[in-house]
């Protein structure tokens, strides 16, 4: 629950702190999930990598469409939804990534 | 260079036992914190301080919202050259030694336990019943750099750089699972260590920092420099318009 | 809560969550509380597993709330055979003696705990409350003086102080309070609003005039901040000349139009009306338009 106003910018700080936590829960569900899926259909090299930038890119656009109008009341800034999360994401995409493509992709063990 | 062939029996009984142990691990040891942590009590001069200077920052950042003579008066509290409340209080350090102080000491070895000992402990372990596999191949090609990284104590020079060795899975579980935990133990959770890490580099594990007068020489230079800008001046105009 | 959620609740889980969402959010819903227990919760209290005590102190508080002694006995009864030495049943107990008015068992309790643990917020909150039920003002207001020096960041205790201020009259004092809360919530609109209405009894206008429009910027709905900006105005207008005189009255009549349209909003009747226009003309505001 933020303020916005024309000059007088009210923030509550903690009310941000809750929605980048939100923000950081989708995030991390679809790093994981993603993670998960491109491991299991065994997608290699920059294919995997595009997948995770898709779906995190996908992700957003999906916020964006659920905020819609009252996208301004939540986050500052558009772009910060798309960018400030993706590569805090990596780390678990790539872990889950690699964990189900060893367990799932018999060829190369 | 021809396909290496691992072992099936590896990924059952190396790499997925590693990723639930220290997955397990973190669980256990947010629940470990929450029953260890017991509600201390603070005595009252430390309290004094820390609100002392909870108070200082908020006239710092919320000052502007306030009339000028309003703020001077607090700053002046606070900051007076004479008989300013962070001029005044001379408090001596208090770090204290934690070998005369049996609390201090109790409280000093849970924290250890809790941030360094499974550190140590499952590292070490891990080390010792798991060392030297390679564990799994990343899907995606790596250049020579990563070697070490991804392949701690397996010394073969010739292999393809997205092998990963055991001790190396350990470690990327660590990093990986970070944010998991907030995921599964909600935010603040005691099991992001790695955090507890950055913590205590920079000294801000405690809400309270170890040597008050330092903080309050600090927080007395910081209010000294806060000019008042009144935020409010001319608010009339916005609504003239 | 509205009584529409109450009425659904038809089992002792359901009134357990209620009773948690309370909990939560801190309300005091005293009355309802001690219903639900007794229809639903008290015969199925083993039901709620380690909760239970929880529930079982929130009940208690609700029972001293509503005068029935019976049921916060048995509360405490329950939880000091399970907590026999803990600091937090102690200071129920002696809440018990506080609503049987025997003040000074109560405080030989408090004092009793907090030669233990010295900065317990709660039990030294209690001693104060004490201190006001016998109505004892001065000392009470001393006694919070003392308390903000340990916690000069509690703001609970800086509203407390500013209602007793305001009692006493004493606006100066009430005013470094409230300056204190805006310190903390400077997006509250109520706390600028109050902030405001004590200036204007101090007669600062400009101020009030300044804290009365940033109150009405944080929440334009806010009545008291309209009619505060309608007086303040209407007391600077014939003060000062030039400019600054013609944006005040520009001011008193945008507060003026914003009153109407809220009681036209509302759809108030004629006699509703008729009375507001003749308040306006009482203080010589402004004309009245129907």
């Amino acid at each position: 629950m933020m303020m916005k106003n024309d000059q007088l910018l009210a923030l509550s700080e903690s009310a941000i702190r809750y929605n980048h936590f939100l923000l950081d829960y989708c995030q991390t569900s679809i790093s994981a999930l993603s993670g998960c899926t491109a491991g299991i259909i065994g997608l290699t090299g920059l294919y995997g990598f595009l997948f995770y930038f898709i779906c995190s890119i996908l992700m957003s656009f999906v916020l964006v469409a659920f905020l819609g109008k009252n996208k301004s009341d939540y986050f500052l800034s558009t772009q910060s939804l798309f960018t400030s999360t993706i590569w805090s994401g990596l780390q678990t995409y790539l872990l889950f990534w690699t964990f189900l493509y060893g367990m799932c992709i018999d060829s190369i063990i | 260079m021809a396909e290496l062939l691992l072992d099936s029996k590896i990924r059952f009984w190396v790499f997925l036992p590693l990723m639930a142990i220290t997955f397990l691990v973190g669980i256990i040891k947010h629940y470990l914190f929450i029953f260890m942590s017991n509600d201390k009590t603070v005595d009252k001069q430390q309290l004094t301080d820390s609100q002392a200077l909870l108070r200082s920052r908020l006239i710092r950042e919320n000052g502007k919202y306030l009339p000028k003579e309003s703020f001077l008066m607090r700053k002046n509290y606070f900051t007076n050259e004479d008989s300013g409340f962070f001029v005044k209080q001379k408090r001596q350090s208090t770090v204290k030694n934690p070998m005369s102080d049996p609390k201090a000491m109790t409280e000093m070895l849970k924290g250890n336990f809790l941030n360094m000992i499974p550190m140590v402990v499952i590292g070490g372990w891990i080390n010792w019943a798991y060392a030297g596999f390679l564990c799994t191949k990343v899907p995606f090609p790596l250049t020579f750099r990563f070697k070490p990284m991804l392949q701690k104590d397996v010394n073969l020079v010739s292999l393809d750089a997205s092998w990963v060795s055991s001790a190396s899975w350990y470690i990327i579980n660590l990093f990986g699972l970070r944010s998991m935990y907030n995921l599964v133990l909600g935010e603040n959770n005691a099991a992001d260590q790695t955090k507890a890490m950055q913590d205590q580099m920079s000294g801000a594990a405690l809400s309270m920092p170890d040597d008050i007068s330092k903080a309050f020489k600090a927080e007395n230079e910081s209010l000294t420099i806060t000019e008042h800008k009144w935020l409010l001046k001319g608010i009339e105009q916005s609504f003239l318009n | 809560m509205s009584t529409t959620n109450l009425e659904k609740i038809k089992n002792w889980n359901d009134a357990g969550s209620q009773l948690r969402t309370w909990r939560d959010d801190n309300v005091r819903m005293s009355k309802e509380t001690l219903d639900l227990w007794s229809t639903y919760i008290a015969p199925s209290i083993n039901r709620l597993g380690d909760e239970k005590w929880l529930v079982y102190e929130q009940v208690f508080l609700a029972a001293l709330d509503c005068q029935n002694l019976t049921i916060a006995e048995d509360c405490l009864a329950a939880l000091k055979a399970q907590f026999s030495s803990s600091k937090r049943v102690k200071k129920l107990f002696a809440m018990k003696y506080e609503a049987i008015e025997d003040y000074q068992k109560a405080l030989d309790i408090y004092d009793s705990i907090l030669e233990e643990d010295e900065t317990n917020a709660h039990v030294l909150k209690r001693k104060l409350a004490c201190l006001k039920a016998q109505n004892r003002i001065n000392e009470y207001v001393k006694e919070l003086n003392e308390y903000l020096k340990l916690f000069q960041a509690d703001h609970e205790a800086w509203l407390e102080l500013c209602d007793v201020y305001l009692s006493e009259m004493d606006f100066a004092k009430a005013a470094f309070c409230l300056e204190e809360l805006i310190l903390m919530y400077p997006h509250n609109h109520v706390y600028q609003q109050r902030y405001a209405d004590i200036k204007y009894t101090q007669g600062q206008y400009d101020l009030a005039k300044t804290y009365y429009l940033y109150s009405l910027k944080l929440n334009p709905k806010n009545v008291r901040s309209l009619y505060g900006l309608l007086l303040t105005t209407a007391n600077l207008k014939s003060s000062q000349k030039s400019k600054e005189g013609a944006d005040n009255s520009k001011l008193n009549l945008w507060a003026r139009e914003e009153l109407d349209k809220k009681y036209k909003e509302v759809d108030s009747d004629r006699n509703l009306m008729n009375s507001v226009n003749d308040m306006f003309q009482y203080l010589a505001i402004g004309k009245a338009e129907k």
